[in-house]
């Protein structure tokens, strides 16, 4: 509030308006939260790096064949390296970074070990998974569909114990708003739990409707449970809405807050989203839970995005996909057979297979169901994507797809939300062109929809195609063949063609060398983007 | 004061006093509605405006992306109204650097040193100083035209971006509420810094 003498004495002498800048200026309603905290939690974890260093400078001055012993030490972590499954760029830049860094490269490579900083958490995920695995309606033979959904099914069977609901009914939302209106709907109509899980929540117009519905619910005896990821709704969602959510009686946990100590599972995030009510119905998509998403924030132009819905046996995947989540978050058990519907699943209707992937799971799932859909496209073969950093298997596969006749077309944001990965992106995108993939940027938009469609299927997901959605993040999807969706998922697509411009051979960036080179050079931290 | 966030989207907008009437008529056009409206209280040309539109509205996706379209071209116009020639003022003071560099250089060597030879260099780098102030304008005056043809172009490439916005929002036709949510659509008050929590 401006004391009305200053503004009294400011109308006096006004200044004339500034030449130049913005004709209209749109003020968003969020606030920067949390800067002070970051920075306190940045300076501890440097204060620790540097006391790391300073103990690590008195060592090697101490022993003097340090030098050697340490070099042939980061040898054998790279020969360790290339042993593993991790991805080729992934190796490279590993095998880089211990010999170049070779005193201390080692310890780095020691202390990013899953076995190091996750290995309490995988023997807590396994037993979770082993308690609950029989909660799942089990595989059923799909004979009425086509050869690729049903390998597709059954891979997401054998790889993480998804089972294909036949008969659930889907929609296809083409905007968070439209989305989000549905879901307040529902949440209206729940009756015993509300269970929500986004990467980022944040406060605004948007959570702000969310709390109307969620404290009304709670009152009415219905159990409110929200995870929400701790880096993800860092500096979004202030400790004053935490405490306003829990005094109206919604658990709330922050997966893998962030802690003023140096440690590389700060990497580790959960990049899901999920809404599950009753166990009848459940939503997923690319959206969050923050007013951009609906385009009442103004962030990076227009945000488009996506989500679908799922009533029926599908949603009651996503309750047992939050319960798992719950419980290793909460450290409490569950009594699951509360939550988990179980049904009788036919062996008719469209098929419907809600998935996830994560630390928690050995295969890399969310890969697996992208390369399947793309290996299977024989026509088309459309993706939505904000984030495109494939690794070499899924660009090859993209290009010889495209080499083989199959329309493939990846849409891209024009407005960026980080310059350094939008720069890679649209490298990466621009590297398949030779190859026949057609590239689109949709204009003044940023795309924050996570979509792979092809003639038969499509997923809907959290996914980006990027490596820390591919083997870093926990993410989830649902994979259906529901021609409903497919109609509106082509829809979808066919409008977002319209308002895009097409990157060519001759308008590709990668014809001028300024841009090649910052993009080389960036490629180097890929597998942190 | 508490706002009907359930009902209604509201939109905080900053606007040159004199793009007010074209502002406000686009805004219309999208179903948007001014409830306030105050003066900057440190610039003379701005007035700040509060919009709101019913929240459940038919082809609401279409409307919030024409209304990025129609932000940007606006933007974009009043940036190339404003005259800028960023290009055109660097190759002016650069090549006009480099000529008083040559004269100030003839100079010195013409009469701080008592040299003929030195002298007669000083009298070449003068004349250099000559020829390149006429190429100095006629460079400038070249990247001038350029970049004033090229402004004028993009100009009318934004204008034409918000008269397709328009006829597109007219086309949408009359903006249709879908439902009502919860309560009555009662107008409620907005706060003066716009908090609504």
């Amino acid at each position: 509030m401006i004391d009305k003498k200053i503004s009294a004495r400011r109308r006096e002498t006004k200044a004339h308006s500034p030449k130049g800048g913005k004709v209209v200026k749109i003020r968003t309603e969020g606030r920067n939260l949390g800067v002070w905290r970051t920075f306190a939690i940045g300076i501890f974890i440097l204060l620790q790096t540097a006391l790391i260093l300073l103990f690590y400078l008195g060592v090697i001055s101490y022993f003097r064949i340090y030098q050697l012993v340490a070099f042939i030490f980061s040898f054998i972590c790279c020969i360790h390296v290339l042993s593993t499954s991790k991805p080729g760029h992934t190796k490279t830049v590993w095998v880089l970074f211990l010999l170049l860094f070779n005193s201390f490269g080692y310890i780095a490579y020691l202390m990013s070990s899953e076995r190091i900083f996750f290995g309490w958490a995988k023997r807590r995920y396994n037993k979770i998974f082993k308690r609950t695995e029989g909660l799942t309606c089990g595989y059923v033979e799909l004979t009425h569909v086509c050869s690729q959904v049903r390998r597709d099914a059954e891979y997401l069977w054998n790889a993480g114990r998804f089972p294909a609901y036949c008969g659930s009914a889907l929609k296809y939302f083409a905007s968070g708003a439209s989305m989000f209106d549905d879901v307040l709907d529902e949440l209206e109509k729940a009756e015993k739990f509300i269970f929500i899980e986004f990467f980022i929540i944040a406060d605004g117009v948007l959570l702000n409707r969310f709390f109307d519905v969620l404290s009304k619910k709670v009152k009415e005896g219905v159990d409110v449970r929200i995870i929400c990821d701790g880096m993800g709704s860092h500096g979004t969602l202030s400790f004053k809405m935490q405490k306003k959510l829990r005094k109206a009686g919604v658990k709330l946990f922050r997966f893998n807050r962030i802690v003023p100590r140096f440690t590389f599972a700060l990497n580790v995030r959960d990049h899901r989203k999920i809404i599950v009510i009753d166990g009848k119905t459940a939503y997923t998509g690319g959206c969050n839970l923050a007013d951009e998403y609906i385009n009442e924030k103004r962030m990076h132009g227009y945000w488009k995005d996506s989500g679908i819905k799922a009533s029926g046996g599908a949603a009651s995947g996503f309750t047992l996909m939050f319960l798992r989540q719950w419980e290793f978050v909460s450290k409490k058990s569950e009594d699951y057979n509360k939550y988990v519907t179980s049904f009788e699943n036919v062996r008719e209707g469209a098929v419907a297979v809600p998935y996830a992937d994560g630390k928690d799971y050995e295969s890399f799932v969310c890969k697996g169901v992208y390369s399947n859909i793309m290996a299977g496209a024989r026509e088309k073969l459309y993706i939505m994507t904000p984030y495109f950093i494939p690794d070499e298997d899924t660009a090859a596969l993209l290009a010889q797809k495209a080499l083989s006749g199959v329309d493939v077309r990846i849409v891209l944001p024009e407005v960026p939300d980080k310059a350094y990965v939008y720069r890679v992106s649209v490298d990466s995108a621009e590297r398949l062109l030779q190859s026949g993939v057609r590239v689109f940027k949709m204009r003044h938009t940023f795309v924050h929809s996570k979509v792979v469609f092809s003639e038969n299927c499509v997923s809907v997901s959290s996914v980006n195609i990027d490596l820390r959605s591919y083997y870093n993040q926990f993410e989830n999807g649902i994979y259906t063949n529901d021609n409903g969706v497919l109609c509106d998922v082509l829809r979808d697509f066919e409008n977002v063609f319209k308002v895009c411009s097409e990157i060519t051979e001759e308008n590709s960036t990668r014809n001028k060398l300024f841009p090649r080179m910052v993009a080389g050079i960036l490629r180097v931290f890929s597998p942190l983007m | 004061m508490e706002t009907d966030y359930r009902n209604y989207d509201r939109l905080f907008v900053t606007v040159k006093l004199n793009k007010l009437d074209e502002l406000e008529e686009c805004y219309r056009a999208l179903g948007w509605e001014c409830v306030d409206s105050r003066d900057d209280s440190v610039y003379r040309g701005r007035v700040h405006l509060v919009y709101r539109r019913p929240h459940r509205i038919e082809n609401k996706d279409k409307l919030q992306l024409l209304q990025v379209y129609l932000e940007s071209a606006l933007n974009d116009e009043g940036r190339l109204e404003s005259r800028a020639m960023p290009l055109t003022a660097a190759t002016g003071i650069i090549t006009g650097f480099v000529t008083l560099a040559l004269v100030a250089l003839g100079l010195c060597l013409m009469y701080l040193l008592d040299n003929p030879v030195i002298y007669t260099a000083g009298i070449i780098f003068l004349t250099c100083s000559a020829n390149m102030f006429l190429l100095a304008v006629t460079v400038t005056l070249k990247v001038f035209f350029g970049e004033n043809k090229r402004r004028k172009t993009k100009l009318l490439h934004a204008r034409a971006e918000i008269e397709a916005v328009l006829k597109e929002a007219a086309t949408i036709g009359d903006i249709c509420v879908l439902r009502e949510c919860g309560g009555s659509f009662a107008d409620a008050a907005v706060s003066e810094d716009g908090d609504d929590r």
